[in-house]
């Protein structure tokens, strides 16, 4: 090739691409992607096992090797590293290559053990595939080879053949690079190099089955699908995961009718092919023994096996007399755990039918609807590409594992800032500013950050303010801040939270700020959105707003607001609610004041649980109805970004476990009334039409596959250019795949995406959408922001829960992954975990009260009392004490001042 | 109480300080801890990732690969044995044989009494000395059997002790911490070869 020729090129060309030759064929790439990338955009598969799209590329297994025409003649070089450029000549297919690759799989092959037969992989294993395709068939290493006692358990969750182990470095590299914790690395050198843990530290990472997820070969397998199937045998289906509200997209893998496994899907916008090992592995609670299997109703004292024509005549009796008169005598609570569409067939039953606002879906640590549906929200990308961050409570490796790594990768990949303000420093306080808060200064220390003089005695929030301060005065409206919310304790909304977001919303005003809430039940913006709390209506409208759903058969509407969850069960302790329904929620474990759960259960008449697996609460129930759950079920999802995804089923569930719109359907049958639909696309039509944020959603869904759509619709411009696909980078679903099973069945993603008379995506709005007039944007008042440091708790004058008594000092209760509820008691592998019962307090606590690390003290919230084992962590604030939400900390709820005893 | 000693964690935080990135000191630490128990054990490793803001995991896996670093216990000789080629035709193999059998240790293996540690290595650079031996990485050679025994006995006897010090001494951060030159000294050696390189180009220029 001449200069001119190049100079040419160049001045056609956009300056961030590039022109450049693979095999005969001409590409436009961007500048400084890489070879491998630029060599599948011209349709040129290169072999590859360490290359995965999702980390930086190292090079080290040399399967990627092409021929780069140079001055010097044409060279061998890992395409996975090399940046394409101007005018690059190479050739995948060469004589030269195909030695190469010979080699490569020949040496590959001399310490591997060709165990396959055995192996899980076998049958979806890049290093069976592309030996058959580019390998030499034969090997000339007769020699022994290297043995190691296998498989070994590097956790509960993970095992590890070293045997098989190509050293492609992808599960090093993942838990450095992507999860920041490395707990395996490889151990010496040569022929000897192993994957290995340190020996007294298991590979305990909430990410461990991403590794197995991205291994190549057999060498790491995860307990819970070890020999449950071949990949020959397994089926796939899109789904989304339904373990917290991030809402993942997964590939739901299923054998014999039967889950066996769950594979994360590389959306751009969610989680980009990863998932957490709650997520993954948290499908074995579909077959617990504590599974629901047939309706029961308490007779002559025990909880019995019913058929379903009882049960429904037993609750439909109930509820026609609620209907008759005394709407107001029933409450319903829960919902997180249903889909879209389940949740909008019970908020029809009960708001449209019966008559009822008593409903809600009790996500219990959300600020307020204000906030949650008047703020603009952030898409996860949106945060991602954030020039600052802020994160307001929960530690979100705990409560969304996936929004903790993608802001991680922010701050590491494109520097975003962090500041981050929450009770006790968390793993990405490393990487931030953080504030220490408790409950009780929350709006303190927010005046402070925000008014940038605090009394200059603490040092972290002087940096944070003056951070926040550099941001604010920027006046440029292409910096963006994007705040990331949520209570700071599991157990108790913060009251003063909406005051705060809308004190940032002002300070922030000269530049972009988003906001995205992290509720911490699943769908619990999907249960929110289809009107299950107190005044709302489906698609984010209000009680008074209801002229579209009259038209559909609401006929029984409510006027009236009615009472939350935690009202119920006041009424309910007190005798004033003759009916409580609960829906997917175990009051009697999961609800912060245990005394008043009790009270309630104890004192209501008609107890009605919607659930799938049996419970505290629904063993003492009236009746209990067993519903579908996890991939047995399809439906829709809402995530906390307002995205819309599908959940599509797999497998059968218990022969007698229904759907929870069918059975909500059933009951208004048995009530003589007519719900108007008889089936899923019936309610996502109806749905379509009534629910203004969700105008056209059904269409969208399957338009845009594998992201969803964000609502309200036309609210985010939606990239649907995708990269290209690698089959290497989730072998587990590329070979299931092949089989006949095609991941997107049923939402095929068109490549160019332009039907005018359908819902467009992007730019162009939908004709018929609007968003209700209640929740525009939040007015903003900064009260009381003037007076400095002295709002908070004044303002606080809410009953529950307790005032805390700063003298001694403050619990503040956390989620964790690991939790103790449904999900994970009744998932074989997960449950076994141990969770560590720790209380952590900081060192001046710990000197004040005398104790040290590994000690056991005793807390006391008035006559209720616990022990913990004892962190001393100086990332937690002052005076206050940081417990899980596990069963030793529930007792302590919804008291008074906490104390703490050093127990000998 | 930390399983380093204090004078340890003075010299590792000394170390720490000369590094733009924390975990570049990882190596010296290394050899610190190995100074302080003749090999690296599972505490000190705790403590030095600690140190340099790695995972226990990566610095046994750093360590692991080089052969200076030792994971388990070792003798308090460390005998390691050339045979790359100079070596090997000089007998190397067969010196390696005997020595297994005279110490009665296997390769990589210690003796019973914790005296000598049996390893093979590849080229010492004292290829002018083949077969050559480092113990405690001090040279000797060429060695034959007897010569070999010799040097054992005289190992176990002490009278080599000024000589060969113990194993896990030898340590340059011991002797060394971060640059002996000043930025200034630096600079001035700079100008220097700059000016000398002027002349030079001068005298080139005037030749021509």
């Amino acid at each position: 090739m001449t200069s001119s020729d190049q100079t040419e090129d160049k001045v056609e060309l956009d300056p961030s691409k590039v022109k450049l030759t693979i095999d005969g064929i001409e590409v436009v790439v961007n500048k400084g992607e890489l070879l491998i990338e630029a060599a599948a955009k011209a349709g040129k598969f290169v072999p590859r096992f360490c290359y995965h799209p999702r980390m930086e590329p190292v090079g080290v297994c040399r399967m990627c090797l092409v021929e780069v025409d140079s001055p010097r003649g044409p060279s061998l070089q890992p395409s996975c590293y090399v940046p394409a450029d101007n005018g690059m000549v190479v050739n995948t297919q060469s004589e030269a290559v195909k030695k190469a690759q010979n080699g490569v799989l020949e040496y590959l092959l001399i310490n591997h053990p060709l165990d396959c037969p055995v192996c899980d992989k076998g049958g979806e294993c890049p290093l069976q595939d592309q030996t058959v395709a580019y390998g030499p068939g034969e090997s000339r290493f007769i020699e022994e080879k290297r043995h190691f006692a296998k498989p070994i358990a590097i956790s509960q969750l993970v095992e590890l053949d070293r045997e098989r182990c190509i050293q492609c470095s992808r599960c090093t590299r993942f838990s450095e690079e992507i999860a920041g914790e490395a707990e395996i690395d490889f151990l010496g050198r040569g022929d000897r190099t192993e994957v290995a843990i340190f020996p007294s530290q298991p590979f305990d990472s909430y990410f461990s089955g991403n590794t197995v997820q991205i291994c190549p070969v057999g060498a790491l397998t995860a307990k819970p699908y070890r020999f449950k199937s071949r990949p020959w045998d397994l089926e796939q289906v899109e789904s989304t995961c339904t373990s917290c509200s991030v809402g993942c997209r997964v590939a739901a893998q299923s054998s014999a009718n039967q889950v066996v496994r769950y594979l994360g899907i590389d959306v751009d916008e969610i989680n980009q092919s990863w998932l957490c090992d709650r997520g993954r592995f948290g499908f074995e609670s579909i077959y617990s023994a504590n599974r629901l299997q047939a309706p029961m109703m308490t007779i002559s004292g025990y909880l019995q096996d019913v058929s379903w024509a009882q049960a429904i005549e037993k609750v439909a009796e109930v509820f026609a007399e609620h209907q008759l008169k005394g709407a107001d005598k029933i409450g319903i609570i829960g919902g997180s755990r249903l889909t879209n569409e389940s949740a909008y067939a019970y908020t029809k039953l009960f708001k449209g039918l019966i008559g009822t606002d008593n409903v809600d879906a009790a996500p219990f640590n959300l600020g307020s609807i204000n906030s949650l549906y008047g703020l603009k929200t952030a898409t996860i990308n949106e945060v991602a590409e954030s020039d600052l961050i802020i994160t307001i409570g929960s530690n979100l490796k705990e409560t969304a594992p996936i929004l903790f790594l993608r802001i991680r990768d922010a701050i590491l990949k494109r520097e975003a800032k962090l500041v981050e303000v929450g009770p006790y420093s968390t793993p990405l306080s490393e990487y931030a500013t953080h504030v220490n808060v408790n409950f009780s200064n929350f709006s303190e220390v927010i005046s402070s950050l925000l008014n940038g003089d605090s009394g200059s005695e603490n040092k972290q929030i002087t940096l944070a303010a003056e951070l926040l301060k550099s941001v604010a005065q920027t006046a440029d409206a292409n910096v963006s801040v994007a705040i990331v919310y949520s209570s700071i304790d599991a157990n108790r909304p913060l009251d003063n939270l909406e005051a705060a977001l809308s004190k940032l919303a002002t300070f922030f005003s000269s530049v972009t700020v988003r906001y995205l809430p992290v509720l911490s039940k699943p769908n619990a913006m999907g249960a929110l959105d289809m009107g299950m709390y107190p005044n709302l209506l489906p698609g984010r409208s209000v009680l008074s707003s209801a002229k579209l759903l009259k038209e559909v058969g609401w006929e029984k509407l409510p006027t009236k607001a009615g009472v939350d969850a935690t009202n119920l069960l006041e009424m309910a302790a007190a005798s004033k609610l003759d009916t409580l329904v609960l829906i997917g929620t175990d009051i009697l474990t999961d609800f912060y004041d245990l005394e008043l759960a009790e009270k309630a259960v104890a004192n209501v008449k008609n107890l009605i649980c919607i659930d799938t697996h049996i419970n505290s609460t629904n063993a003492k129930a009236t009746c209990v109805l067993p519903a579908l759950y996890d991939a047995e079920r399809s439906g829709s999802f809402t995530n906390m970004e307002g995205r819309v995804s599908k959940i599509a089923s797999k497998v059968t569930g218990p022969s007698l476990a229904v759907d929870d719109w069918a059975i909500a359907v059933q009951i208004a049958d048995s009530m003589g009334e007519d719900m108007g639909f008889e089936s899923l696309e019936e309610i996502q039509d109806e749905i379509s039409q009534v629910a203004p944020a969700y105008f056209g959603f059904s269409k969208g869904l399957n338009a845009l596959g594998e992201s969803g759509v964000v609502v309200p619709m036309g609210s985010k411009p939606v990239s649907i250019e995708r990269r290209p696909h690698d089959p290497i980078e989730v072998p587990g679903i590329a070979s299931t795949n092949h089989q006949g099973t095609p991941l997107y069945a049923g939402a095929v993603i068109p490549s160019e995406y332009s039907d005018e008379n359908t819902f467009k995506v992007g730019s162009v709005s939908m004709s018929n959408f609007r968003l209700v007039a209640e929740f525009k944007e939040i007015t903003l008042e900064p009260k009381s922001a003037v007076s400095g440091g002295t709002s908070g708790d004044d303002n606080n004058s809410n009953s529950r829960p307790a005032d805390i008594d700063r003298n001694i000092c403050e619990m503040v209760v956390v989620e964790s992954l690991m939790d103790d509820g449904t999900l994970i008691k009744s998932a074989a592998t997960l449950s076994e975990i141990k969770t560590d019962n720790v209380a952590k307090i900081s060192p001046s606590l710990a000197n004040s009260v005398g104790c040290h690390a590994g000690d056991s003290i005793k807390l006391k919230l008035g006559s209720a009392e616990a022990e913990f084992d004892v962190v001393v962590d100086s990332g937690v604030a002052e005076n206050t004490v940081i417990v899980k939400k596990l069963d030793a900390s529930k007792v302590l709820y919804g008291s008074n001042g906490l104390l703490v005893e050093v127990k000998k | 109480m930390g399983h380093l000693s204090e004078e340890i964690i003075n010299k590792a935080n000394i170390l720490l300080e000369i590094y733009p990135n924390k975990r570049s000191a990882l190596i010296p630490l290394c050899h610190l801890a190995q100074g302080q128990d003749g090999y690296l054990t599972p505490e000190a490793i705790v403590e030095i990732a600690d140190l340099v803001g790695v995972t226990p995991a990566e610095v046994r896996g750093t360590a692991s690969f080089y052969d200076m670093f030792h994971l388990e216990p070792v003798g308090k000789h460390v005998v390691a044995m050339c045979t790359n080629i100079a070596c090997m035709l000089r007998g190397a193999d067969e010196l390696l044989e005997h020595a297994q059998e005279s110490l009665d240790v296997g390769i990589g293996g210690t003796t019973q009494d914790g005296q000598f540690t049996l390893e093979e290595a590849e080229c010492l650079a004292g290829c002018n000395n083949a077969p050559c031996v480092q113990v405690n990485h001090r040279f000797f050679g060429p060695l034959d059997n007897e010569g070999f025994d010799r040097l054992v006995e005289d190992l176990r006897s002490g009278k080599l002790k000024d000589e060969v010090p113990e194993h896990g001494v030898l340590n340059r951060v011991d002797r060394n911490y971060g640059l002996k030159a000043t930025p200034d000294q630096v600079q001035a050696e700079r100008d220097v070869m700059e000016s000398a390189k002027k002349e030079r180009l001068a005298k080139k220029s005037e030749a021509n």
